[in-house]
């Protein structure tokens, strides 16, 4: 029992230190990095989608069918039909695009990205940019950084398209629900102020997995086993780091942080 | 035309994998088994842990902001059993897992592979099957379902709390409102899928991680397509199970 509470402590000190250390990284790319140059902001933007948009498509869509097909029986046995398309596009709109979409994001590239800078790191290739007075902060972690500020928003809302897709081939293929209410239902339910939120939720986390992964693949240990660790390490505190970044914004999004009582 | 006859030639060559890692289960190295079990799960329970209480967190504010503008925000139990312990938990918990203990447990296996130390083991005469991935597979199919059952109870914990002490909910309400709608049925569908996460999870793993040919860049693609390849085929083999369970696909 003990023992187990001190690996705890251990576990939350670890956690906390690691912290400071990723906001000192972060703090030290924008300082020394500044703005990335275009082009490879650009091809970085550009690798970023094109490794990131099937994985998101494949999760998204069954996810979006699994909305209705329990949405539609929760829905019809309290006999309030109309309901499907509002709970679908709300689901959708608030969690499922932006959540998923940076969940694909942080294995997919996540992963990559922190494997792919620690394959630099034991390759000796961010030491050969230091020597030609090349800043790899400003050249490799820059642009990845700010490509996954910028892309995550975009795949959330390719993400919303095909959830809401994936629910409508339930919705109307199968349990024979009307097209024409069900997506003019999704459309009614859907706010500009959850628009909003969807984009301000996945810039966020697009920031945060982006920063966790090129911090573990900068930071790892020259070894093949290093690149392993790095990659392991960073889809883990991304995961981790959304999840919580997910619950605070909705707290302050959707509730206003309140403690009633 | 070239990427789906290469698509097909992976699924074969995944498939007669398993095959052959199934054919080691019943000669599988026990305590090597024993000890990647415990590895894996005493690693992964405080991530699997918070990861369910975020998640509780996240659904639980969600479902109160929602059912508010309706004002039923009594029914929020409701929401949990339904959406929480239904798919919420299992299907993130089974995902972080696959996250936490497939990526390691493919770069483990890929840094062997590159390493040649299993060529090495083969030399010696000791089968990889039975010495390295049976266990490895074993032991991912009866951990899944323990983290994703602490996964389920953490959230549930931190939704109870959330509930309670953020947002002010009635806490006898809640708490009846979620036991009453909480059946054994939904228990057994988060076993069933906590099963098939782990036994994807471990062979994806090994099947990556064994699939490693040289030069550190394979050690982190081997568990960057682990990490993806489970997250997907997880996402479809739950929906077909929640409707199994719950029905209305079909």
């Amino acid at each position: 029992m003990l023992d187990g509470l001190a690996g705890l402590g251990a576990a939350v000190r670890g956690m906390v230190a690691s912290l400071g250390a990723l906001v000192r990284f972060v703090a030290g790319v924008l300082r020394h990095g500044g703005l990335p140059p275009a082009g490879e902001l650009v091809h970085q933007c550009m690798t970023l989608v094109r490794r990131c948009i099937l994985p998101v498509t494949l999760v998204v869509v069954p996810m979006g069918a699994l909305i209705s097909l329990q949405g539609a029986a929760l829905i019809q046995q309290f006999g309030v039909e109309r309901l499907l398309a509002p709970l679908v596009a709300i689901t959708v709109v608030r969690e499922l695009a932006p959540g998923f979409a940076a969940l694909m994001v942080a294995m997919q590239a996540g992963t990559a990205l922190a494997a792919e800078i620690a394959v630099m790191r034991v390759r000796e290739e961010l030491d050969a940019y230091e020597v030609m007075a090349v800043d790899p902060l400003r050249h490799v972690v820059a642009p990845r950084l700010f490509a996954g500020v910028l892309i995550a928003p975009l795949l959330a809302v390719m993400a919303m398209g095909l959830a809401i897709m994936g629910s409508w081939l339930v919705a109307v293929g199968i349990r024979g629900f009307s097209s024409r209410a069900f997506l003019e239902g999704c459309l009614a339910a859907i706010s500009t102020w959850d628009l909003a939120a969807c984009l301000i939720k996945s810039a966020v986390f697009g920031a945060v997995l982006s920063s966790v992964a090129c911090f573990e693949g900068y930071t790892a240990h020259r070894s093949a086993e290093g690149v392993g660790r790095a990659s392991n390490r960073s889809v883990v505190s991304a995961i981790l780091s959304i999840l919580v970044a997910n619950y605070v914004l909705n707290s302050l999004l959707y509730v206003g942080v309140v403690v009633p009582g | 035309m070239n990427s789906a006859s290469d698509l097909l030639a992976a699924l074969g060559r995944y498939t007669r994998f398993c095959l052959s890692a199934t054919r080691a289960v019943p000669f599988l190295n026990v305590r090597e088994m024993l000890h990647q079990a415990y590895v894996m799960g005493v690693g992964s329970l405080v991530v699997l842990l918070a990861v369910g209480a975020f998640s509780g967190a996240m659904l639980t504010v969600q479902g109160f902001a929602s059912l508010r503008a309706f004002g039923t925000s009594e029914l929020l139990g409701m929401f949990i059993a339904l959406g929480g312990v239904r798919e919420v938990f299992p299907l993130i918990g089974a995902g972080c897992v696959g996250a936490k203990v497939g990526s390691a447990v493919a770069s483990e296996v890929a840094t062997l592979k590159i390493g040649q130390q299993i060529d090495a083991l083969e030399v010696m005469a000791v089968d990889p099957m039975r010495f390295l991935v049976a266990p490895r597979l074993v032991a991912c199919i009866v951990v899944t379902p323990l983290l994703v059952g602490a996964c389920l109870l953490a959230g549930l914990v931190s939704s109870y709390l959330i509930a309670t002490l953020q947002l002010g909910v009635d806490q006898g309400v809640f708490v009846s409102r979620l036991l009453e709608n909480i059946s054994l049925r939904d228990l057994v569908s988060a076993l069933v899928k906590a099963l098939g996460f782990g036994m994807l999870t471990g062979t994806l793993a090994c099947w990556h991680g064994y699939a490693a040919d040289a030069g550190a860049a394979s050690v982190g693609q081997a568990s960057n397509r682990t990490v993806v390849q489970a997250m997907v085929t997880g996402g479809v083999l739950n929906l077909f199970v929640s409707n199994v369970f719950y029905g209305g696909l079909l």
